[in-house]
C-alpha cells in the first residue's frame, strides 16, 4: 500500500474526526463509530482532497470500514 | 404509573422503538406529560434534565443498555414487562378520576432544547396543539391510511411527533429507518422500496446525500409520493436535482421551532426555483399566524424588509418547564394588540418576504445553529468547554462551509484531554467538530470575545 497515501487520507480522516481512532477501527460503519453525517463529510472531503469521483455505489461499509479500506478506495479510483 | 397525573412529567429513556410510543400512550393517557431522552445521550445531560424534572419514575424498555445511576433516586418502570402484568385493582377507576382534571390545555409532552446558559429547556406542548397539528398536517397533507411512513428524526426531536401522530391519526403504517442507513445512500433508497414508503419528512441533509452522491440515477424510490424538508434550509440546488429525478412527487417545505409545535409555517412547492433562490418558508399553518415585526415591533409587510419572525396561536407552547424567566423572555405579550393581552412567541429567526409576497428564512439572530437538524445554542458548547478545568475562555462559531462547529479556547487543557470531557457532556451533535487552542483569547473594547477576529481564523 502507498504509504503516502495512506497518511493522506488518514490526515483527512482525523481532520473531520478528531476523537476517531482511525489506525485502531475496523468497522467504523458497521459499529455506528463515524456517524453518519460524519461519513458524508468524509467521502465529500476524499473527493476533493483526491479529485475523485465516489458515487452511491462506493458508499458501502466495504469500502469505508476502515482506514485500509478507505486507502484502498482511494487508490482505484486514482489508478 | 400511579405517580403519574396531570401536569406530571414522566421520563421515557428508550431506543427508538414500538414500546417508546407505547410509553409516550400511555403516560399521556393518565393525564401525566412524557418527556423523551436519548438513550445515547451523555449521562450527564440526560441527568440534568431528569434533575429539572424532579422525576419519581423513568420509564425504560428490557434490553436497552440503561446507565446504571439512572435508578438512583427513581423507580425504573421496564414498559415491556408492564403490559404483561394484572391491573393492580382499582387502577381504571384511579386513572379516569385523574383523566376527569386533565384539559386540553395540559401539556402533552415536554421536549428538551439547547439553552443558552448550558441547562436545556424543556419546551412544554399542549395536547390541544399537538391535535391541531395533526389535524392540520393530515389534511394539508391528504394522508390517507395507505401512507407508509419512514421516520428519520429522533423522538426526542419534535420532527418526530409528527410522524407519530399522524400514522396513529390515519391508521397508518411508520418504518423506524435505521440511523447507520443515513450513511449509506443506496441502501436507504432500496430501503425506501423495500418498505414501499410513500412519504418522508426528514431533515435536508439527508435528501442532499442521497442525490449528491448521484443515488437517484441508480435506482429510485418507486413508491414516494410526498416529500417534505424541516429543521434546516433545503438548498434549491440539490432540491432541483430531486425534483428531476421525481417530477411527480408532491414537495413542502416545514419551518417551525419547537415552542410552535411541530411546524408554524409550510410552503408546498409547486412553481419552478431557481438554484440561486431560497426556498420560500410559506405560510402559517392551521389556527396560526406568522408575523415579521422590525426592532421597534412594527409590522413588516413590504418585500426585502428583514424582521423577526413571530409565532401567535394554536401553535404555541405553554412555556418551558420551571423556567418562569425564560418562558417570559420568549413568550411575550402582542405589541399590536393593544385591547387585550395575547401571547406571542418570538423565534430568534430573522425573515423577509420576496417580490412575491412569500416568506423566507434569513438567518438566526442570535448565536443559535442549526447542525445536522438540530437547533443548538453555541452558548451551551462554550459553556461545556468553560467548565473544563484548566480553560479560561472559550468561545464557538459555525463555520458554515464544511459545516463544523469550531471550538476556540484558551487555557492548559490538551486538546484530547477536552474532547474526552466534552464527549461525557454534550451530545453527539453539539461536538465540536475542530478545536482551536489560542494562547490568548482576542477582546473587543468591552473585553468581550472578540468573534470577528476569530472568524478570521476559521
Amino acid at each position: 500500500m502507498n504509504d503516502k497515501l495512506r497518511e493522506e487520507v488518514l490526515a483527512v480522516l482525523t481532520d473531520l474526526c478528531p476523537d476517531v481512532d482511525f489506525e485502531k477501527e475496523e468497522a467504523l460503519i458497521d459499529d455506528g463509530i463515524v456517524e453518519s453525517f460524519d461519513v458524508i463529510q468524509i467521502v465529500t472531503s476524499l473527493m476533493e482532497q483526491f479529485d475523485i469521483e465516489i458515487d452511491a455505489d462506493d458508499i458501502e461499509p466495504e469500502n469505508l470500514n476502515s482506514l485500509e479500506r478507505i486507502v484502498g478506495m482511494v487508490e482505484r479510483k486514482l489508478n | 404509573m400511579d405517580e403519574a397525573g396531570t401536569g406530571v412529567p414522566v421520563p421515557v429513556l428508550m431506543e427508538k422503538s414500538v414500546e417508546c410510543i407505547e410509553a409516550f400512550l400511555g403516560v399521556a393517557y393518565t393525564g401525566a406529560f412524557y418527556v423523551p431522552i436519548d438513550i445515547s445521550m451523555p449521562w450527564n445531560r440526560a441527568e440534568l434534565i431528569l434533575n429539572t424534572l424532579n422525576a419519581g419514575i423513568l420509564l425504560v424498555r428490557s434490553g436497552d443498555k440503561i446507565p446504571e445511576e439512572a435508578g438512583k433516586g427513581r423507580k425504573l418502570v421496564y414498559v415491556d414487562a408492564l403490559t404483561a402484568l394484572p391491573l393492580s385493582p382499582g387502577a381504571v377507576e384511579r386513572i379516569e378520576k385523574r383523566q376527569e382534571s386533565c384539559i386540553d390545555a395540559d401539556p402533552m409532552y415536554a421536549i428538551f432544547t439547547s439553552g443558552s446558559t448550558g441547562v436545556p429547556k424543556g419546551v412544554l406542548v399542549s395536547r390541544r396543539s399537538v391535535i391541531n397539528f395533526t389535524e392540520w398536517w393530515c389534511e394539508t397533507f391528504e394522508f390517507s391510511e395507505n401512507e407508509v411512513f419512514a421516520n428519520q428524526t429522533p423522538f426526542y426531536f419534535d420532527a418526530s411527533v409528527k410522524d407519530i401522530y399522524a400514522t396513529l391519526r390515519c391508521g397508518a403504517t411508520m418504518h423506524i429507518v435505521p440511523k447507520k442507513l443515513f450513511s449509506l445512500p443506496k441502501q436507504l433508497v432500496a430501503f425506501l422500496n423495500e418498505k414501499e414508503i410513500t412519504v418522508i419528512d426528514w431533515v435536508p441533509s439527508a435528501l442532499c446525500m442521497i442525490v449528491n452522491f448521484k443515488t437517484l440515477e441508480k435506482e429510485k424510490p418507486r413508491f414516494l409520493k410526498k416529500i417534505m424538508f424541516l429543521g434546516e434550509v433545503m438548498p434549491a440546488k440539490q432540491f432541483n436535482m430531486w425534483r428531476k429525478a421525481l417530477p411527480d412527487v408532491k414537495y413542502a417545505n416545514l419551518y417551525g421551532p419547537t415552542e410552535a409545535t411541530g411546524d408554524c409555517t409550510y410552503y408546498k412547492v409547486e412553481r419552478e426555483i431557481k438554484d440561486n433562490e431560497s426556498i420560500p418558508i410559506g405560510r402559517a399553518c392551521m389556527n396560526t399566524e406568522v408575523l415579521l415585526l422590525d426592532e421597534d415591533d412594527t409590522l413588516i409587510t413590504e418585500a426585502g424588509r428583514i424582521g423577526e419572525i413571530v409565532v401567535r396561536g394554536c401553535s404555541l407552547a405553554l412555556g418551558y418547564y420551571n423556567d418562569p424567566e425564560k418562558t417570559e423572555a420568549a413568550f411575550t405579550e402582542n405589541p399590536l394588540q393593544k385591547a387585550y393581552k395575547e401571547r406571542i412567541y418570538r423565534t430568534g429567526d430573522l425573515g423577509k418576504y420576496n417580490e412575491l409576497g412569500e416568506l423566507l428564512f434569513v438567518s438566526r439572530k442570535d448565536s443559535q445553529i442549526k447542525h445536522m437538524g438540530h437547533r443548538i445554542e453555541l452558548g451551551e458548547i462554550e459553556t461545556a468547554i468553560g467548565a473544563v478545568e484548566g480553560i479560561r475562555r472559550a468561545c464557538c462559531l459555525y463555520n458554515e462551509k464544511n459545516s463544523r462547529i469550531v471550538a476556540f479556547y484558551e487555557g492548559e487543557t490538551e486538546k484530547e484531554r477536552l474532547m474526552e470531557i466534552l464527549k461525557e457532556a454534550l451530545p453527539s451533535y453539539m461536538l465540536p467538530g475542530v478545536y482551536h487552542r489560542l494562547s490568548e483569547m482576542p477582546v473587543n473594547l468591552n473585553g468581550k470575545t472578540d468573534r470577528t477576529a476569530l472568524k478570521e481564523l476559521l
